[in-house]
């Protein structure tokens, strides 16, 4: 007989009943989950110290290593290529977003008292394309005044989500352009509602007749007109009444490594 | 005694089982959705993996942007169990080995 097969009646016999085991197991998950809303995220709260914990050792490990030049010469090369095309995506990126600032959004931020906001720069934890949720982890928490709804920022100003959940020294935040996430923004005066595609990218329409051009600057009206994406490309199909925008992040979402946080306004 | 239908577990199986659950539980952190999955696909081929659920729940608890609800459901958890629970009659009877995996 074929090893790889075995019989059905012999296995029924010592296997636990599954309906039994399906039960239990949907019971622990609810009370996890509930344990972990009645107690305000304390189960996340734990699981996201663990995990960021292992995050940093691995990355404290990696960079031990990159740092004993065992790997030295091509690694350093590989590095310092790195961090230059890391200086031009940030450039470009502040090149646009200053344009952005001066043609449309001076007066505006001015009259809100954005200018004078301040905030804090933390370190990125986590891959942004690791989430299923389009979430990432950031190393500031309560401790450095984040909150719930603060605003997180590339480098260069654009913006990428929004804070979420805060333990005293992690926090996570949701993305913008999250899978399937929608939120309302603003191209040349003209609103729409973009809809997230993950990885920095979105897509949304406008009227057929909206004059738009490639880089164009999104802003995102509910955060003081901040800029949040560029136009990729567009699309307008002479069947349909409407101009399909898509929209990326300007800056390179694997190569960041820090972003500004705002407070709450 | 051995007769036709008793099954051991080849050298190496468990090791095999630990080695699958470290790599899940490692890339909830370190790699995108799919390499986990993929794992957990993997484990549940093999195994009653009931760790692939574990797994399922710490990557909604790690990764999750909102309180568990009506309108964020924790998505990967009951993937997992569809995946343990839903591939139990294919284990059951086609039985993959690690020399297929």
């Amino acid at each position: 007989m074929n090893p790889l097969y075995r019989s059905t009646r012999r296995l029924n016999n010592n296997d636990t009943p599954l309906v039994i085991a399906f039960i239990a197991i949907f019971l622990v998950a609810a009370f996890v989950f509930g344990i972990d809303r009645i107690s305000g995220g304390a189960v996340r709260g734990y699981a996201r110290q663990g995990g960021g914990a292992v995050w940093s050792a691995a990355s404290a490990a990696v960079s031990t290593v990159s740092g004993s030049g065992l790997l030295n010469s091509k690694q350093s090369l590989i590095a310092e290529n790195a961090e230059l095309r890391e200086a031009i995506v940030i450039l470009d990126e502040q090149a646009m977003r200053f344009e952005a600032l001066q043609e449309e959004n001076a007066a505006l931020r001015a009259l809100l008292g954005l200018a004078d906001e301040e905030g804090v720069t933390v370190p990125v934890l986590s891959s942004f394309s690791s989430s299923p949720y389009g979430t990432f982890r950031i190393g500031g928490g309560a401790a450095a005044g984040l909150e719930e709804g603060s605003i997180v920022l590339t480098p260069g100003g654009f913006v990428l989500g929004s804070v979420t959940f805060v333990s005293a020294r992690t926090a996570t935040v949701e993305a913008f352009f999250a899978a399937d996430k929608e939120i309302e923004m603003l191209v040349n005066g003209i609103p729409f509602v973009s809809q997230g595609r993950g990885g920095g990218n979105a897509r949304g329409e406008i009227p057929r007749d909206a004059i738009v051009e490639v880089n164009d600057v999104v802003s995102v009206p509910a955060f003081g007109g901040r800029p949040a994406g560029i136009i990729g490309r567009f699309e307008s199909a002479s069947s349909s009444a409407y101009t399909t925008l898509y929209i990326r992040t300007p800056a390179n979402l694997d190569s960041l490594r820090y972003v500004h946080v705002l407070p709450l306004q | 005694m051995k007769n036709e239908f008793s099954y051991r577990s080849p050298r190496g199986v468990h090791k095999l089982r630990l080695f699958l659950g470290v790599a899940m539980f490692v890339s909830v952190i370190f790699a995108p959705w799919w390499v986990p999955a993929i794992f957990a696909l993997a484990l549940c081929l093999r195994f009653r993996a009931w760790e692939v659920i574990l797994a399922g729940m710490f990557m909604d608890l790690y990764w999750m942007p909102a309180y568990i609800g009506l309108h964020s459901l924790p998505v990967a958890t009951i993937v997992a169990i569809l995946l343990v629970f839903g591939l139990e009659p294919l284990r059951r009877q086609l039985l993959i080995g690690p020399d297929i995996l």
